[in-house]
Protein backbone atom coordinates (compact mmCIF):
# COMPACT_ATOMS: atom_id res chain seq x y z
CA UNK A 1 0.00 0.00 0.00
CA UNK A 2 1.08 3.62 -0.59
CA UNK A 3 0.95 7.06 0.77
CA UNK A 4 -2.40 7.70 -1.80
CA UNK A 5 -3.88 4.52 -1.19
CA UNK A 6 -3.33 4.76 2.54
CA UNK A 7 -5.46 8.44 2.56
CA UNK A 8 -7.78 7.12 0.00
CA UNK A 9 -8.85 4.30 2.23
CA UNK A 10 -8.88 6.24 5.17
CA UNK A 11 -11.27 9.07 3.94
CA UNK A 12 -13.67 6.29 2.83
CA UNK A 13 -13.68 5.14 6.45
CA UNK A 14 -14.26 8.89 7.55
CA UNK A 15 -17.11 9.12 5.40
CA UNK A 16 -19.38 9.31 8.02
CA UNK A 17 -18.03 11.71 10.16
CA UNK A 18 -18.88 15.38 9.63
CA UNK A 19 -17.51 16.86 6.92
CA UNK A 20 -15.02 19.40 8.76
CA UNK A 21 -13.91 16.79 11.23
CA UNK A 22 -12.94 14.63 7.89
CA UNK A 23 -11.17 17.27 6.48
CA UNK A 24 -9.39 17.81 9.42
CA UNK A 25 -8.32 14.46 9.73
CA UNK A 26 -7.17 13.72 6.10
CA UNK A 27 -5.24 16.96 6.32
CA UNK A 28 -3.05 16.41 9.56
CA UNK A 29 -2.20 12.53 8.02
CA UNK A 30 -1.55 14.44 4.50
CA UNK A 31 1.00 16.33 6.33
CA UNK A 32 1.81 13.90 8.19
CA UNK A 33 3.43 12.39 5.40
CA UNK A 34 4.98 15.21 3.88
CA UNK A 35 7.00 15.84 6.89
CA UNK A 36 8.07 12.46 6.91
CA UNK A 37 9.01 12.43 3.76
CA UNK A 38 9.23 10.04 0.67
CA UNK A 39 12.14 8.05 2.19
CA UNK A 40 9.91 6.93 5.17
CA UNK A 41 6.63 6.89 3.81
CA UNK A 42 6.97 3.00 4.44
CA UNK A 43 7.92 3.50 7.47
CA UNK A 44 4.94 5.70 8.42
CA UNK A 45 2.19 3.31 6.91
CA UNK A 46 3.31 0.54 9.32
CA UNK A 47 3.74 2.57 12.28
CA UNK A 48 0.28 3.84 11.57
CA UNK A 49 -0.88 0.10 11.75
CA UNK A 50 -3.74 0.78 8.93
CA UNK A 51 -6.44 2.44 7.81
CA UNK A 52 -8.53 0.83 9.43
CA UNK A 53 -6.72 1.33 13.03
CA UNK A 54 -6.42 5.10 12.31
CA UNK A 55 -10.16 5.99 11.41
CA UNK A 56 -11.37 3.47 14.72
CA UNK A 57 -9.07 5.76 16.62
CA UNK A 58 -10.38 8.58 15.19
CA UNK A 59 -13.61 8.20 15.57
CA UNK A 60 -13.40 6.66 18.99
CA UNK A 61 -11.86 9.55 20.37
CA UNK A 62 -14.64 12.21 18.77
CA UNK A 63 -17.32 12.19 20.99
CA UNK A 64 -16.01 11.56 24.51
CA UNK A 65 -12.44 12.41 25.95
CA UNK A 66 -11.59 9.07 27.80
CA UNK A 67 -10.31 6.35 26.32
CA UNK A 68 -6.95 4.69 27.44
CA UNK A 69 -4.54 3.86 24.77
CA UNK A 70 -2.53 0.50 25.10
CA UNK A 71 1.12 1.44 24.44
CA UNK A 72 1.26 -2.15 22.72
CA UNK A 73 -1.50 -2.02 20.25
CA UNK A 74 -1.18 -5.07 18.52
CA UNK A 75 -4.44 -6.55 19.64
CA UNK A 76 -5.62 -3.96 16.75
CA UNK A 77 -3.53 -4.73 14.06
CA UNK A 78 -5.50 -6.54 11.58
CA UNK A 79 -9.02 -5.73 13.05
CA UNK A 80 -9.84 -2.85 10.65
CA UNK A 81 -12.77 -1.09 11.59
CA UNK A 82 -13.32 -3.19 14.63
CA UNK A 83 -12.05 -2.60 18.03
CA UNK A 84 -12.12 -4.05 21.13
CA UNK A 85 -13.59 -1.90 23.53
CA UNK A 86 -15.48 -2.53 27.09
CA UNK A 87 -17.69 0.75 28.44
CA UNK A 88 -16.28 2.35 31.32
CA UNK A 89 -17.85 5.12 33.15
CA UNK A 90 -18.67 8.51 31.10
CA UNK A 91 -15.87 10.74 30.69
CA UNK A 92 -16.23 14.58 30.76
CA UNK A 93 -14.70 16.40 27.46
CA UNK A 94 -13.92 19.18 29.77
CA UNK A 95 -10.94 16.84 31.83
CA UNK A 96 -12.08 15.59 34.89
CA UNK A 97 -8.25 15.13 36.00
CA UNK A 98 -8.73 13.31 38.92
CA UNK A 99 -10.92 10.81 37.18
CA UNK A 100 -8.56 10.15 34.39
CA UNK A 101 -5.70 9.61 36.53
CA UNK A 102 -7.95 6.73 38.44
CA UNK A 103 -9.14 5.56 35.31
CA UNK A 104 -6.49 5.30 32.96
CA UNK A 105 -4.25 2.17 34.03
CA UNK A 106 -6.85 -0.01 32.73
CA UNK A 107 -5.58 -2.06 29.68
CA UNK A 108 -6.74 -1.75 26.64
CA UNK A 109 -8.70 -0.02 24.39
CA UNK A 110 -11.93 1.59 26.38
CA UNK A 111 -14.55 3.36 24.53
CA UNK A 112 -16.85 5.14 27.08
CA UNK A 113 -18.56 6.58 24.10
CA UNK A 114 -21.73 4.81 24.53
CA UNK A 115 -23.33 8.11 23.02
CA UNK A 116 -20.81 8.12 20.00
CA UNK A 117 -23.17 7.17 16.93
CA UNK A 118 -19.17 7.33 15.13
CA UNK A 119 -18.18 4.10 17.79
CA UNK A 120 -20.79 2.34 17.50
CA UNK A 121 -19.90 0.57 14.53
CA UNK A 122 -16.46 0.13 15.86
CA UNK A 123 -18.09 -1.29 19.06
CA UNK A 124 -18.04 -5.32 19.09
CA UNK A 125 -21.19 -6.29 21.01
CA UNK A 126 -21.63 -7.22 24.47
CA UNK A 127 -20.56 -10.72 25.26
CA UNK A 128 -23.41 -11.66 26.26
CA UNK A 129 -25.99 -10.98 23.76
CA UNK A 130 -23.19 -11.82 20.89
CA UNK A 131 -22.96 -15.16 22.62
CA UNK A 132 -26.34 -16.20 22.82
CA UNK A 133 -27.04 -14.86 19.06
CA UNK A 134 -24.04 -17.02 18.09
CA UNK A 135 -25.63 -20.26 19.77
CA UNK A 136 -28.86 -19.57 17.77
CA UNK A 137 -27.28 -19.62 14.67
CA UNK A 138 -25.37 -22.82 15.08
CA UNK A 139 -28.24 -24.09 16.57
CA UNK A 140 -29.98 -23.51 13.35
CA UNK A 141 -27.51 -24.67 11.46
CA UNK A 142 -26.68 -27.55 13.06
CA UNK A 143 -30.80 -28.69 13.81
CA UNK A 144 -31.09 -31.45 11.08
CA UNK A 145 -27.95 -33.15 13.01
CA UNK A 146 -29.07 -32.34 16.22
CA UNK A 147 -32.60 -33.65 15.45
CA UNK A 148 -31.58 -36.63 14.67
CA UNK A 149 -29.31 -37.23 17.08
CA UNK A 150 -31.00 -36.00 19.38
CA UNK A 151 -33.91 -38.02 18.67
CA UNK A 152 -32.14 -40.80 19.01
CA UNK A 153 -30.70 -39.95 22.07
CA UNK A 154 -34.07 -39.02 23.92
CA UNK A 155 -35.64 -42.23 22.26
CA UNK A 156 -32.48 -44.27 24.49
CA UNK A 157 -33.01 -41.81 27.38
CA UNK A 158 -37.18 -42.85 26.97
CA UNK A 159 -36.36 -46.20 27.19
CA UNK A 160 -34.31 -46.74 29.71
CA UNK A 161 -36.71 -44.33 32.25
CA UNK A 162 -39.37 -46.99 30.82
CA UNK A 163 -37.27 -50.18 31.55
CA UNK A 164 -36.72 -48.42 35.16
CA UNK A 165 -40.40 -47.89 35.64
CA UNK A 166 -40.96 -51.65 34.21
CA UNK A 167 -39.55 -53.26 37.00
CA UNK A 168 -40.43 -50.70 39.62
CA UNK A 169 -43.92 -51.73 38.81
CA UNK A 170 -43.17 -55.54 38.59
CA UNK A 171 -41.77 -55.23 41.85
CA UNK A 172 -45.34 -54.31 43.09
CA UNK A 173 -46.74 -56.44 41.46
CA UNK A 174 -44.75 -59.50 42.55
CA UNK A 175 -44.67 -58.30 46.08
CA UNK A 176 -48.41 -58.14 46.11
CA UNK A 177 -48.58 -61.82 44.13
CA UNK A 178 -46.09 -63.70 46.22
CA UNK A 179 -46.95 -62.50 49.90
CA UNK A 180 -51.30 -63.12 48.28
CA UNK A 181 -50.24 -66.52 47.28
CA UNK A 182 -48.21 -66.95 49.22
CA UNK A 183 -50.82 -66.80 52.03
CA UNK A 184 -52.68 -69.08 49.72
CA UNK A 185 -50.54 -71.94 49.37
CA UNK A 186 -50.15 -71.21 53.45
CA UNK A 187 -53.18 -71.68 54.47
CA UNK A 188 -53.73 -74.87 51.60
CA UNK A 189 -51.09 -76.14 53.40
CA UNK A 190 -52.43 -75.75 57.02
CA UNK A 191 -55.77 -77.56 55.79
CA UNK A 192 -53.93 -80.20 53.72
CA UNK A 193 -51.88 -80.48 57.27
CA UNK A 194 -55.04 -82.28 58.73
CA UNK A 195 -55.37 -85.17 56.00
CA UNK A 196 -51.63 -85.43 55.22
CA UNK A 197 -49.13 -84.00 57.42
CA UNK A 198 -46.17 -84.09 55.06
CA UNK A 199 -47.77 -83.00 52.22
CA UNK A 200 -49.11 -80.16 54.39
CA UNK A 201 -46.02 -78.99 56.01
CA UNK A 202 -44.11 -79.01 52.37
CA UNK A 203 -47.21 -76.61 51.20
CA UNK A 204 -46.67 -74.59 54.35
CA UNK A 205 -43.27 -73.84 54.33
CA UNK A 206 -43.27 -73.33 50.16
CA UNK A 207 -46.10 -70.85 51.27
CA UNK A 208 -43.90 -69.57 53.96
CA UNK A 209 -41.13 -68.70 51.48
CA UNK A 210 -43.19 -66.87 48.76
CA UNK A 211 -44.59 -65.00 51.65
CA UNK A 212 -41.31 -64.21 52.24
CA UNK A 213 -39.99 -63.02 49.02
CA UNK A 214 -43.10 -60.98 48.85
CA UNK A 215 -42.16 -58.88 51.84
CA UNK A 216 -39.33 -58.77 50.28
CA UNK A 217 -40.13 -57.45 46.96
CA UNK A 218 -42.38 -55.30 48.89
CA UNK A 219 -39.42 -54.02 51.36
CA UNK A 220 -37.04 -53.59 47.95
CA UNK A 221 -40.31 -51.63 46.19
CA UNK A 222 -40.39 -49.17 49.26
CA UNK A 223 -37.21 -48.82 49.36
CA UNK A 224 -36.78 -48.11 45.98
CA UNK A 225 -39.77 -45.50 45.46
CA UNK A 226 -39.05 -43.64 48.93
CA UNK A 227 -35.29 -43.80 48.93
CA UNK A 228 -33.54 -44.06 45.87
CA UNK A 229 -36.00 -41.87 43.60
CA UNK A 230 -35.97 -38.76 45.73
CA UNK A 231 -32.07 -39.33 46.28
CA UNK A 232 -32.00 -39.77 42.19
CA UNK A 233 -33.80 -36.44 41.33
CA UNK A 234 -31.97 -34.15 43.97
CA UNK A 235 -28.67 -35.38 43.01
CA UNK A 236 -30.50 -34.46 39.35
CA UNK A 237 -31.42 -31.16 39.99
CA UNK A 238 -28.46 -29.98 41.81
CA UNK A 239 -26.84 -30.83 38.68
CA UNK A 240 -28.48 -29.06 36.38
CA UNK A 241 -29.39 -26.40 38.72
CA UNK A 242 -25.15 -25.56 39.43
CA UNK A 243 -24.81 -25.83 34.83
CA UNK A 244 -27.07 -22.85 34.87
CA UNK A 245 -25.71 -21.50 37.95
CA UNK A 246 -22.57 -21.78 36.29
CA UNK A 247 -23.58 -20.01 33.17
CA UNK A 248 -25.40 -17.60 34.97
CA UNK A 249 -22.20 -16.58 36.62
CA UNK A 250 -20.17 -16.50 32.98
CA UNK A 251 -23.03 -14.07 31.65
CA UNK A 252 -22.92 -11.98 34.54
CA UNK A 253 -19.02 -11.08 34.12
CA UNK B 1 6.24 -1.39 27.48
CA UNK B 2 4.62 -2.90 30.82
CA UNK B 3 2.28 0.18 32.20
CA UNK B 4 -0.15 1.23 29.68
CA UNK B 5 -0.69 4.87 29.02
CA UNK B 6 -3.79 6.11 30.25
CA UNK B 7 -5.78 8.76 28.15
CA UNK B 8 -4.71 11.66 31.22
CA UNK B 9 -1.33 10.75 30.96
CA UNK B 10 -1.16 11.28 27.37
CA UNK B 11 -2.50 14.48 27.70
CA UNK B 12 -0.27 15.77 29.89
CA UNK B 13 3.16 13.91 27.97
CA UNK B 14 1.72 15.79 24.87
CA UNK B 15 1.00 19.34 26.45
CA UNK B 16 4.69 19.14 27.79
CA UNK B 17 6.02 18.41 24.71
CA UNK B 18 4.30 20.90 22.98
CA UNK B 19 4.81 23.58 25.75
CA UNK B 20 8.75 22.82 25.31
CA UNK B 21 8.69 24.91 21.80
CA UNK B 22 7.47 28.47 22.84
CA UNK B 23 6.41 29.09 19.01
CA UNK B 24 4.46 25.76 18.98
CA UNK B 25 5.43 22.84 16.81
CA UNK B 26 3.50 19.97 13.93
CA UNK B 27 2.14 17.05 14.31
CA UNK B 28 4.73 14.71 13.04
CA UNK B 29 7.54 16.29 15.42
CA UNK B 30 5.12 16.10 18.42
CA UNK B 31 4.81 12.17 17.50
CA UNK B 32 8.30 11.50 16.97
CA UNK B 33 9.31 13.67 20.04
CA UNK B 34 6.59 11.45 22.13
CA UNK B 35 7.80 8.64 21.29
CA UNK B 36 10.97 9.45 22.42
CA UNK B 37 9.40 9.20 25.69
CA UNK B 38 7.00 6.61 25.34
CA UNK B 39 6.52 3.72 23.02
CA UNK B 40 3.02 4.59 21.58
CA UNK B 41 1.18 4.30 18.03
CA UNK B 42 1.56 7.09 15.49
CA UNK B 43 -2.62 6.46 14.82
CA UNK B 44 -3.11 7.68 18.80
CA UNK B 45 -1.33 10.78 18.37
CA UNK B 46 -4.04 13.30 16.21
CA UNK B 47 -7.00 11.72 18.03
CA UNK B 48 -4.94 13.44 21.42
CA UNK B 49 -4.30 16.49 19.28
CA UNK B 50 -7.79 16.87 18.29
CA UNK B 51 -8.95 16.73 21.67
CA UNK B 52 -6.57 18.93 23.38
CA UNK B 53 -7.52 21.36 20.40
CA UNK B 54 -11.02 21.51 21.05
CA UNK B 55 -10.39 21.60 24.93
CA UNK B 56 -8.86 24.86 24.40
CA UNK B 57 -5.60 23.71 25.58
CA UNK B 58 -3.90 23.48 22.31
CA UNK B 59 -3.93 26.07 19.45
CA UNK B 60 -3.74 25.53 15.47
CA UNK B 61 -2.38 28.24 13.23
CA UNK B 62 -0.34 27.45 9.49
CA UNK B 63 2.63 28.58 8.70
CA UNK B 64 3.76 28.16 5.16
CA UNK B 65 7.21 26.26 4.76
CA UNK B 66 9.05 25.87 1.59
CA UNK B 67 6.00 25.90 -1.10
CA UNK B 68 3.17 24.20 1.68
CA UNK B 69 1.25 25.12 4.26
CA UNK B 70 2.28 23.10 7.67
CA UNK B 71 -0.20 23.28 10.88
CA UNK B 72 1.32 24.34 13.96
CA UNK B 73 0.20 23.70 17.44
CA UNK B 74 0.70 25.92 20.31
CA UNK B 75 -0.47 25.68 24.16
CA UNK B 76 -3.14 28.02 25.38
CA UNK B 77 -2.60 29.48 28.75
CA UNK B 78 -5.34 27.16 29.55
CA UNK B 79 -3.51 24.19 28.48
CA UNK B 80 -0.37 25.35 30.58
CA UNK B 81 -2.51 25.60 33.75
CA UNK B 82 -3.82 21.99 32.69
CA UNK B 83 -0.28 21.14 32.35
CA UNK B 84 0.20 22.50 36.02
CA UNK B 85 -2.36 20.42 37.28
CA UNK B 86 -1.16 17.19 35.55
CA UNK B 87 2.49 17.98 36.56
CA UNK B 88 0.97 18.85 40.37
CA UNK B 89 -0.92 14.79 40.41
CA UNK B 90 1.69 13.07 38.60
CA UNK B 91 4.08 14.02 41.49
CA UNK B 92 2.07 13.29 43.79
CA UNK B 93 0.86 9.78 42.19
CA UNK B 94 4.56 8.71 41.19
CA UNK B 95 5.87 8.93 44.42
CA UNK B 96 2.97 7.28 46.04
CA UNK B 97 4.16 4.61 44.04
CA UNK B 98 7.86 4.70 44.98
CA UNK B 99 6.83 4.85 48.29
CA UNK B 100 4.91 1.66 47.79
CA UNK B 101 7.87 -0.37 46.15
CA UNK B 102 10.54 0.84 48.33
CA UNK B 103 8.67 -0.56 51.02
CA UNK B 104 7.53 2.50 52.30
CA UNK B 105 4.28 2.95 54.22
CA UNK B 106 1.77 5.22 52.21
CA UNK B 107 0.66 8.14 54.73
CA UNK B 108 -2.48 8.60 52.90
CA UNK B 109 -5.64 6.88 54.64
Amino acid sequence: MNREQFIAQLARLLQDLPPAERQEAIRYYQEYFDDAGKENEDAVIQELGSPGKVAASIKANLQYGGSTFGANDADMENTGTESQTKDADGWQQNGQTMNRWNQSTQQGWQNSSTQSPYAMQARKPKRGVGGWALLIIILVFASPVLLGVGGGVLGIFIGILATVFALWISFFAVAIGMIGGGIAVLIKGILHAISSPAAGLVSMGGGLICIALGILCAVFFLWFTFQLCPRVLRTTLNFISRIVHKGKEARAE
Amino acid sequence: MVFNTGAALLDAIVLAVVSREKEGTYGYKITQDVRKVIDISDSTLYPVLRRLQKDQCLMVYDLECAGRNRRYYKVTEQGLAQLGLYKEEWKRYSSNISMVFEGGINNES
